[in-house]
């Protein structure tokens, strides 16, 4: 470089002499040269660099170092399964689950093919670190977990996939709220002069702040018959209609009718891939609630889950096996409905919400077709 | 010796009549204070008698960043009339007196706790979002009543809405909110100059709590 620049100054200086006489002063030209002779250093430095940025970028390009593992992942893994499968291990019997009949599809991707074992590493790795940094179950229905991406490396896009990105549902009429399925079962509880178990536990500003408002008209108005703990729409709804001893069928009706009207506000997991309010979840977890505040016992994780939409996937590394679940959301599942499937209650939404942050803006952004991983439970 | 003791009397006199009006700043001409009784508690409304006092503090600023704060209009929504200090103090003497109306601080629970308006209830904005879905039941509290599934407000109570001041959009907000909910613009009025304006003439304030 200092070579170049030395080689190109030489011609620089007897140039300037020519010009030194039709230019007056003979002074003013000879600072030039050193500042000419900077300019053409840097001008050779910067081409030189571009030009090597540029060669890097084409062999990029061209060679595609990490696109082409990125398609190896996001190969049909039902098409690995059944390629793979005749030459069944341990690993993939491990899965097989004789009750589901055929809709669990066990697939095996310990495949060189489907899954780099560097990559199988960074997931390992990603979801050893998710699981010990999971909170506590009634914590994560109120709390946003922290931004974690444990599977980004699979690269699932749902495209990938046959189905489709999930398809947007045209009309998602359904407003949220940020109440949880536990505070609204609650309320509804104790709207029903029942035993909740607990008071509404979950950070919710607005429900404070109203309280208080509550609480500030009613010094004024001098209404002491009011319960001190506001109701949401929804709830006051559903605690009228189960004193009227209505149907659940009656209910699903009522409420979704309310949620179309726009006159009330649903907790998001509740929001079904088809823009319904899964009644069906709420009703079973106020139930659920209810026989645990009676001293009942709580609800039983299901073991070997299967049926439509279930896949499980298992990935060996050198080191160790993982089993991996996945549930491709059918029309009519909500988050809530899921995590009852899996997790046999609905409190653990936010592991599915958390393992697919990648997928889901917010739990009431489930789509028909999209592919959700489902994270065993952390061991309690 | 006349005009030496007109030199001496001169500020003698002016003095006394200094501090004789040092002890009479007025609501109006003819009015020292306010009084009313709300549920049996009974709230004085009056000035800084201490005429060398000036703004400090949070309301002495003139020039928060807009956006947010920007410069409201004079009228917060066709037929919801704006009112100045002597209003406020007429509708709680007459109105919240009477359990017909209420004075709503919208500002937030935090800024209503340093100080507001005596007996104005802290009602945040917030609140009377379309999105807080206990929002029916603060209808219900201001006399809404619920007919077969929409609101009826023919009986609610008048509302006269403040917050920060002129600079500050969260009373138009919930005036806005309210309106959307149903509520009748005849049933509200704005007290634009807010706390501000309310401090700027020196007016009693009540830090909630502190009040009993």
């Amino acid at each position: 470089m200092t070579d170049a620049s030395a080689a190109m100054a030489p011609p620089a200086g007897p140039a300037a002499p020519p010009a030194g006489p039709a230019a007056p002063p003979r002074p003013a030209a000879a600072p030039r040269r050193p500042a000419t002779r900077f300019r053409n250093a840097v001008l050779i430095r910067l081409f030189t660099g571009l030009f090597a940025f540029a060669i890097a970028v084409c062999a990029l390009i061209i060679i595609k170092p990490f696109a082409d593992a990125r398609m190896q992942t996001a190969a049909p893994v039902a098409l690995v399964g059944a390629a793979t499968l005749p030459g069944t291990d341990a690993a993939a019997r491990t899965v097989a689950d004789p009750g589901a009949g055929g809709g669990a599809q066990v697939t095996r991707a310990s495949d060189p093919l489907s899954l780099t074992p560097d990559e199988a590493d960074v997931i390992a790795a990603a979801m050893i670190a998710y699981r010990e940094s999971l909170p506590q179950a009634d914590e994560m229905a109120a709390s946003p977990a922290p931004e974690i991406v444990p599977i980004t490396a699979r690269a699932a896009t749902p495209s990938t996939f046959g189905i489709g990105g999930g398809v947007p549902v045209a009309e998602r009429g359904i407003v949220t709220d940020q109440t949880s399925l536990g505070d609204t079962t609650a309320a509804v509880l104790a709207g029903l002069g029942l035993q909740a178990g607990a008071e509404p536990t979950g950070a919710d500003p607005l429900r404070d702040m109203t309280a208080s408002a509550l609480s500030g008209i009613r010094t004024v108005t001098g209404d002491t018959t009011a319960p001190a703990t506001p109701r949401t729409a929804l709830q006051v709804l559903v605690v009228q209609a189960l004193q009227e001893g209505q149907s659940d069928a009656y209910i699903d009706a009522l409420l979704n009718d309310a949620a179309a009207a726009g006159r009330i506000s649903v907790p998001q997991v509740l929001v079904t891939a088809d823009g319904r309010v899964d009644t069906a979840v709420l009703l079973s977890s106020l139930v659920a609630q209810a026989r645990v505040a009676q001293g009942g016992a709580a609800a039983v994780v299901p073991q070997n889950v299967g049926g439509d939409g279930v896949e499980v996937r298992v990935v060996q590394t050198a080191t160790q096996t993982e089993s991996y679940r996945f549930y491709t959301v059918g029309a009519g599942d909500s988050l809530g409905a899921i995590s009852v499937k899996f997790y046999g209650s609905v409190e653990y939404f936010g592991l599915i919400f958390d393992a697919n942050r990648d997928l889901l803006s917010s739990p009431d952004q489930i789509m028909v077709g999209q592919r959700l991983v489902v994270p065993d439970l952390p061991d309690a | 010796m006349m005009r030496f003791a007109g030199l001496v009397l001169g500020p003698v006199v002016a003095m006394v009549a200094e501090i004789a009006a040092a002890q009479d700043v007025r609501l109006t001409e003819d009015r020292l204070e306010a009084s009313f009784a709300i549920n049996g508690q009974t709230f004085i409304i009056a000035r800084n008698q201490d005429q060398a006092a000036l703004l400090t503090g949070e309301f002495a600023r003139t020039s928060r960043a807009c956006p947010p704060h920007c410069i409201t209009p004079i009228s917060a929504a066709p037929g919801v009339a704006t009112v100045a200090e002597l209003d406020v103090i007429a509708f709680l003497e007459t109105r919240v007196g009477a359990g017909t109306g209420l004075l709503l601080d919208s500002r937030l629970p935090e800024f209503h706790g340093r100080g507001s308006i005596p007996a104005a209830i802290n009602v945040p904005f917030a609140t009377l979002q379309p999105d807080n879905p206990y929002l029916g039941e603060i209808l219900l509290a201001l006399g809404a009543v619920d007919v077969g599934g929409t609101l009826n407000f023919s009986g609610a109570l008048d509302l006269m809405l403040f917050c920060d001041g002129a600079w500050s959009a969260q009373a138009p907000r919930a005036i806005a909110n309210l309106l959307a909910a149903g509520y009748p613009a005849e049933k509200l009025s704005y007290y634009r100059g807010g706390m501000q304006d309310w401090l700027m003439v020196g007016l009693t304030t009540v830090v909630p709590g502190d009040a009993g």
